[in-house]
This record gives C-alpha cells, structure tokens and sequence, in this order.
C-alpha cells in the first residue's frame, strides 16, 4: 500500500538523518518526555481523529512534496495521524482554494518585487481572502491583523511601514495560522568564460532581468547570451493575457516599465521614468525621459503611459490586478509628465505597479479589438510586438526559443555588452547545466542540488546559491478542529525539526523559517518573532494544556473539547 | 458483391466509427481531468471573479454540450483551436511540430528497418552460434534499455565528455530559419539530429530484427529451402535472395505501424534532447492544461495510426487475397 510506503521511506529518511545529526542535537529533542500526563478520571477521552493533508504531488514539486512527508513523520510523533491527499496541480489548486483540509503546504515563490511583503502579508493572511476562493488558506480571522497589514499596505512611509511588517508578522507568529518550515535557497550557474562581473539579482531570477544583464561584461564570444531553462513561458507574447513570472521577466525585455529593480529589489530609475515624486498618498508624479523611441521609431509620450494603465483597467490582465487596481486615473501634465492618482493609498505602487505594468504602444493597441473582433485584446493571436524595451522579441518558436535583439535606440543600449538574448527551453537541467558547462549556454536557474553541484565542480562554471525570499509552510485551517486553538497550532510549531527538513529535504540550502518575509529580505524581516525552536516536550505540554492526554503514544482529546485560546493579541 | 470490395468497404466504416470514437473520448478525457487552464495560475491574488474572467476568455463557461457540439464543429472542419498559452491555432503549430517530429522519427525508422531485417536473417541463419545468442541479447538490451537512460548516457559521452555533438536543440541558439529546407537539410540540423536518430533507431531495431530473425528460423526448414541448397547456389543467395524475401512479408505491416507511431514521436526522447516535436509540445502542453493543444495532438496522432492500420488493411488485402475470406470478425 502507497501509505505504508511512504511511512517507510520518511522513517528511513529521519533515521538517517537522526544518526547524522546525531552529535549536534541540540536539546529538547529528546522523544520521551519526563513528565506526561495521564487521562484526567471522570473526563471521557477519544483518539484522535486523522488530520487530513493536502500536498502536490513530487512531479510537481519535489520540494513541497518532501517537506510534507517530512513534517508529518516529525508530527506523529506528538501522537498526530494523517490522512494525507497528494494530487497534481490542477486538482491540488482547486483543493486549495475550496480549503478542504486541515493542513496544506504550500510555499511563496520567489520573484523580486515580493521584496515588498504585499503577498506574503496581506494576501495570505487578510481576513477578506478567507473562506473559499481566497487566497487566506489558514482561514485566519482578525481584526488586529487586518488593521495593521491595511496600514503597512497603505504606508508611504518606509520606517512606519516596516514597523507594521514587523507587527504583522509579530501576529503571525504569536499565533501561527501556518508554521513556517524553510526559505530554500535558489540554486543558479552561469558560464564563466564568454561573460563575467554578474550582480545577480535576489531570489530565483538572479540573472534574466535588465539590472542584472547590464552587469555582465563580455570577455569573449559571439555577443548572445543563452539562459537555458526548462520553464517554457505561462501565456506569452500577448502581454495582455500573460499570466506568470517567466512571461513577466520576458515582456521586461521587450516593454519598458516606469520603474526597474536594483539587485537588492529596490525601485531604481532605471526605466522609462527619469524620477518620481510622492505628492501625497494618493498622487504621484512621474517624469519620463525624453527623446525614448518604440522598436518602430515612433516616440514615446506620456499618453502612452496613460493609454496603458487606462487600457489595462479597462480590459483587465487577471495576473496584474492587483498591481492595476489601486490605479484610479493619470492625467498628462507635460511634455514629458504624467500624474497618477490612486483610488486608495497603496505603498506598493513604485516598488510593484510601476515595476510589473510596463508602456505598451498607444498606436499598435488602440484599435485591436475592434479591428480583429476581439472581446478582450489578450485574444489578438499574432500580437505586433513593438515595445520600447531594451530589447526587440524577433522570434519565438513556443516550446523552443525565444530570440531578442538588442533596440539599439533605447537609452540603456550601450550598457547591455551583448546583441542578443535567447530563452532557450531545454527538456531537462542536466543538460541545461551541461550546456552551461560547455559554453553552449549563459546561464541556468531553479537546479537541482545534483546539477547545480555539477556546475560547482566544472571550470567553466560558477555556481551560486541565492538568498531566497521564498518561504515554505504548513498553513493550519483554522476553521477546522483542533486548529482553531491557538496552543494546538504552537504544539505543531514546536514538534517540527526545521534545521532537520532543511538538511534533509533541501540538502542544506535552505534556512529554517519562522515568518512569511525571509531574513533575505532585510527590510521587512523581523528578526525577533518566536521561532518556535524544536522541542517535542514544549510540544507535548501545549497539548495538554489545551486538554489532550497522552494514553501511551496514543494522543486522546476530551470528548467534548473546546479550544483554550482562539486568539492572541500583541497587544496584551 | 466484390469481396475485397466488401472487406474495404467494412475497414473504412470501422475506421470512421473508431475516429469518431477517439475524438469524443479526446474530448471528454481533458474536460474531466482535474484542473483547468486557470489551475496553472497558482497565485492567491486570483479572485474567484477572476479566474471565472479567465475561463470565459477559453469558452470553458459553456455547458458541457454546448463545448462538444462546438468541438465537433470544429475539427470537422479541421480546426482544432487556439492554443491557450500562446493564442496561436493549434493546426498549423502541430504540423510545424510534427515535421520536426518526423525529421528524427521517419530517418531512426529507416534505418532500423533497413538494417533490422538484414541482422535478423543474419542471426538466423547462423542460429545458436554466438553471434545469435550475443546480437539476439544486444538487440533485446538496446530495446528493454530505457530511452532517457541510452539518450543521457549518449549526451554525457559525445556532447559532455567528447564534445562531438550538441547536447539540445534542432538547431544552435542563434540560428535563424529562413526556410523550411534549411531547416532540415544543414550542417547544423545533422548534428543536432544524429544523436536522437542512433537512439531511437536503436530502440527500435529490436521489432524488425526479431520478427525477421524468427519468420527466418521458420523458413529454413521448408522444402524450396533444401531445393534450392540441392540446386548447388551458395548460403549468400539462398539466404537473401529466396529466405530473406519470403520472410519480409510480415513486416510490411509492422512498419506501417510504427510509422504511424512515429508521427507522436517519442515523450521522452524529445525532453532528453530537447527536441521541439510533437511529443515535448504535447507534454507541455498537459502539464498547462493547454486543452487544444493537447488535444490537437493526440488527435493528429490517433488519425495518423488510424488511417495507417486502415491503409494496412487495404494493402494486405490485395497483397494476401485471403485476408478478405478471414472477414472483419478477426
């Protein structure tokens, strides 16, 4: 049976890794703890019932996948029993979002603007997003919460605003809607001898981004970079209906966005806007640079900008709206000026907005929908490309390649030390990083812990690990029983060997978490909330005062059991 | 009536029926699956208004019926949809795959069944001599061998290790078609294109080998046979000329087979080399929840195979008249 199998390979697994670790133990992690306590005379007792856990099947994410086996193992032994669902993708999201378990893994991805914590805080964790279909998948209710991650959303202030991250995630932690488990690290390589000086940008795209392409210098070779990768693209070319990280890094290229990204994730007026100005809240002036030309020559204007975010609001791009609707309206004020005004004030306007909604051309856009008979410009099958990007997408053959050309008129064009660049999409990373190795290719990202070694190991190759700012979880539904009690979901906490599953699921690469914003992301991590450090007998004895008593191994809850604590407020 | 005629007439009804067959359980089969173009879009910003939005822009809100009447509509008329992920008809983007496809399959079969026939007259006739037992074992090792496993290993020897040949692709990085013929009549085509070939020809050796090798071993003990080695003709020519063209028959049918096999290419033999065929079009293409694309592929794939086992019906029919007697029942 699959079940017995599973429970096999995960105790061979924590054994070997046990023996491992055996000599760095640290304390707490002894399994017999002194002092349990038994069933309670005169109070009727039950087994406790099976957890019900959602996870994505391996194919789909080997990490997740193991994590969950993982943290199970270490789960059962507080006396918890799973009843675990592992489905693919599709099934799996719909699982999800209808929140039909106790417990689902899950995990941020790792994309720079989730510098600024938006994500990871208020779409996780709001109240408005739980129930079914939101993205809140603890369920997690509370006022405080909503309150103190509306005002960190809306905050112009960077040091008032990384003061309510800090309290968010104060709440977060007091009360663990989910128990982070790793942020692991991003494996990436890159050829040494064609190109070298890479600044490589934080998380998963350290390289296929315009900041970190202008670093690389070229000592030899015939002027192409070659990023050879196994994702092919979510939706792409039609930026109207793109809906994923690799196709929003490959519009980078071809559009320009108001706003470009220091390697570190920070807002740099690297893109079509000279500066920006907060007016107040709610208005924001920006100046683009003058003299800027489309791929086909026409200039640039400021009505661009406006037709963009007015075009955008309009038809909707589902993957950005969150970054288009704060947007109420712009109005041209200049030559070269434009002044936007947002319905609602909304921090991650510069960092987010201006970063991911690029200008596309009024004059190629205006009159798709009617010319074509379209009911949504996402649907316009051969879109004309011209964009005014520091590159110019000449080909792209889907599940192949795409091939860019450099636009020689754009501003930054002589800081790019190459004339092309190719999204070449390869079957499998060991040959991608063997073409990396062998000079056929640039650079790879998202490896294995066996190929990136490979590329370690070569001459001709750099391998580096990436600080991450993804975080991997366990997210509690806290509707269900026993998880609508605080100690419950602490006792969890407790029970997890964090420095174990980054040993053994991520060979090391990864740091033990203990909030949604990664120490990575240094200005909005909290480096002083609990982190819950492993401990089966703090484990063992939140349990009991939450009720439950221990019959030999077996974990027994009161027939009639209520939660001791729904709610921890900082506050107090 | 005629009865080849009527043998004819009963494959090309059961051919339309068994198409009709395929096209709804193609149908039916990616609507039930679990998940949905919107599935992919694993991000918690989607609103259910949003992903609803999604789905409308793919027709996917339509009842079930409605959907199939449509679909049916549709490839009748040889249109098989837009593909999801990137907004272009599936017809053309599959054709322009399947050639790619082609262009490993159809030289790997050749050669396979070129070469296979000769090797299993030759291990026939020399039968429990060690270059039976040997090759016999060689041919049964190179098919049971997982293809990921020959095709890595091939890649680490002549592209990592000797660095003869390149390691992905059709073409290198920077090539630019500029017409079809260049495509697939360059310099560089052919040494992206010898590794798959070797491999899958390899793999596909053992089929015609071992049929040959054992229509042959029935042969040798026929009468016309002992006639011809009593006329004095020497081993060569017996075995060629008079063993080897009798023992071919069967085959014919075997290799209108695995051509039709051919057209869907290989799964993994395209992700190991990364190659753009049908096969990898159709793996990314599941793992997207890209329907049409899906769809259109194991579509062009069942026809492909249907059409070619009708054809093979037809051809042995008039090769072999007592095909027609044995009816359709068999």
């Amino acid at each position: 049976m699959p079940s017995h199998r599973r429970k096999f390979l995960k105790r061979a697994a924590v054994t070997g890794s046990l023996v491992g670790l055996a000599g760095c133990q640290g304390d707490g992690g002894d399994a017999t703890p002194a002092e349990t306590q038994t069933p309670e005379p005169g109070v009727e007792y039950e087994e406790v019932d099976a957890v019900s856990w959602l996870t994505l099947s391996r194919e789909d994410n080997p990490g997740y996948y193991e994590e969950a086996q993982q943290a199970m193992g270490m789960l059962e032994e507080i006396g918890f029993q799973f009843d675990e669902s592992v489905y693919e993708s599709g099934q799996w999201v719909n699982t999800l979002f209808a929140k039909d378990y106790d417990i689902a893994n899950i995990g941020w991805s790792n994309t720079v603007e989730r510098l600024f914590p938006y994500y990871n805080l208020y779409f996780s964790f709001h109240s408005q997003y739980a129930g079914p279909d939101g993205g809140n998948f603890s369920n997690f209710v509370s006022d405080e919460y909503d309150q103190a991650v509306e005002n960190f959303a809306s905050e112009m202030d960077e040091d008032a605003r990384q003061e309510l991250a800090y309290r968010c995630q104060e709440i977060l932690a007091r009360n663990v809607p989910t128990a982070f488990t790793t942020h692991p690290s991003s494996l990436i390589a890159h050829n040494t001898e064609e190109f070298s000086g890479w600044d490589p940008m934080v998380g998963e795209w350290a390289y296929f981004n315009p900041t970190t392409l202008k670093s690389a210098t070229r000592q030899a070779g015939d002027g192409t970079v070659v990023f050879a990768t196994t994702a092919p693209p979510e939706q792409y070319p039609n930026f109207m209906s793109h809906t994923g990280p690799a196709a929003v890094f490959l519009h980078k290229l071809n559009y320009d966005p108001l706003v470009q990204m220091s390697t570190t994730g920070r807002p740099i007026a690297e893109g079509a806007a000279e500066s920006w100005e907060v007016v107040d809240d709610t208005t924001i002036d920006v100046t683009l640079r003058s003299g800027m030309t489309w791929h086909d020559g026409e200039p640039v204007t400021p009505e661009d900008v406006k037709f963009t975010w007015d075009y955008a609001t309009e038809h909707g791009i589902p993957y950005l709206a969150s970054d288009i609707e704060p947007y109420e309206s712009s109005e041209v004020t200049g030559e070269n000026s434009i002044r936007f005004t947002l319905s609602n004030p909304f921090a991650g306007f510069i960092p987010v907005s201006m970063y991911r909604v690029p200008i596309i051309p009024q004059h190629v856009w205006e009159g798709v929908t009617a010319e074509n008979d379209l009911d949504h410009p996402g649907q316009w099958e051969n879109p004309d490309m011209t964009g005014s990007g520091p590159f110019r997408m000449v080909n792209y053959e889907p599940g192949n390649r795409i091939v860019f050309e450099k636009h020689a008129d754009h501003y930054a064009a002589g800081e790019y030390d190459f004339d092309s660049i190719v999204y070449n999409i390869y079957g499998t990373n060991s040959t991608a990083v063997g073409d990396v190795i062998n000079g056929n290719a640039t650079f790879t990202q998202g490896l294995g812990y066996t190929d990136w070694q490979r590329a370690q190991n070569s001459d001709t190759a750099e391998a580096i690990e990436n600080p991450s700012i993804q975080a991997n979880g366990l997210f509690f539904n806290v509707n269900n029983e026993p998880f609508n009690d605080v100690l419950v979901r602490q006792a969890m906490a407790y029970a997890l060997n964090r420095t174990e599953i980054a040993q053994t699921v991520h060979q090391g690469y990864a740091q033990p978490a203990k909030s949604p914003v990664a120490p990575a992301n240094e200005g909005y991590h909290n480096p002083d909330v609990a982190a819950y450090e492993f401990s089966l007998q703090q484990a063992r004895s939140l349990l009991e005062e939450s009720g439950f008593r221990y019959e030999g191994d077996t974990l027994m809850k009161p027939v009639d059991w209520e939660p001791t604590t729904e709610y921890v407020s900082v506050s107090d | 009536m005629n009865q080849k005629l009527k043998f004819v007439l009963q494959r090309f009804a059961l051919m339309l029926i068994s198409l009709f067959a395929v096209i709804t359980i193609l149908f039916l089969l990616f609507r039930l699956m679990p998940g949905n173009p919107a599935s992919q879009l694993v991000s918690p910003r989607f609103s259910e208004a949003e992903r609803q939005a999604l789905l409308a822009q793919h027709g996917l809100t339509e009842p079930l019926h409605v959907q199939y009447v449509v679909y049916l509509q549709n490839v009748a008329q040889g249109n098989l949809g837009i593909s999801f992920q990137h907004g272009s008809p599936v017809v053309p983007f599959l054709l322009n795959k399947t050639l790619n496809t082609l262009s490993i399959t159809v030289p790997a079969l050749l050669l396979a069944f070129t070469f296979g026939p000769f090797i299993g007259a030759n291990f026939a006739w020399n039968r429990n001599e060690s270059i039976d037992a040997y090759g016999t074992g060689a041919v049964l090792i190179a098919f049971a061998a997982p293809i990921f496993w020959t095709g890595m290993l091939s890649i680490m020897v002549f592209s990592f290790w000797l660095g003869w040949l390149p390691a992905a692709g059709m073409h290198s990085a920077t090539y630019t078609e500029t017409s079809l013929v260049d495509r697939f009549f360059s310099v560089g085509f052919l040494r992206h294109a010898i590794l798959p070939i070797a491999i899958f020809a390899l793999w596909r050796l053992s089929q015609p080998t071992l049929i040959m090798r054992n229509n042959m071993i029935d042969l040798i003990g026929s009468d016309f046979i002992k006639l011809k080695r009593a006329e004095g003709l020497d081993e060569r020519t017996i075995m060629y000329r008079h063993g080897a063209r009798n023992a071919l028959l069967p085959l014919v049918h075997y290799m209108a087979l695995a051509f039709g096999f051919a057209f869907g290419g290989s799964i993994i033999l395209e992700t190991v080399f990364s190659w753009p065929g049908v096969g990898q079009a159709m793996w990314n293409a599941v793992r997207a929840s890209d329907y049409p694309v899906a769809q259109g592929a194991f579509t062009i794939i069942s026809v492909a195979i249907i059409l070619l086992n009708f054809l093979v019906d037809v051809l042995s029919v008039y090769i072999d008249p007592r095909v027609a007697d044995s009816g359709v029942e068999t």
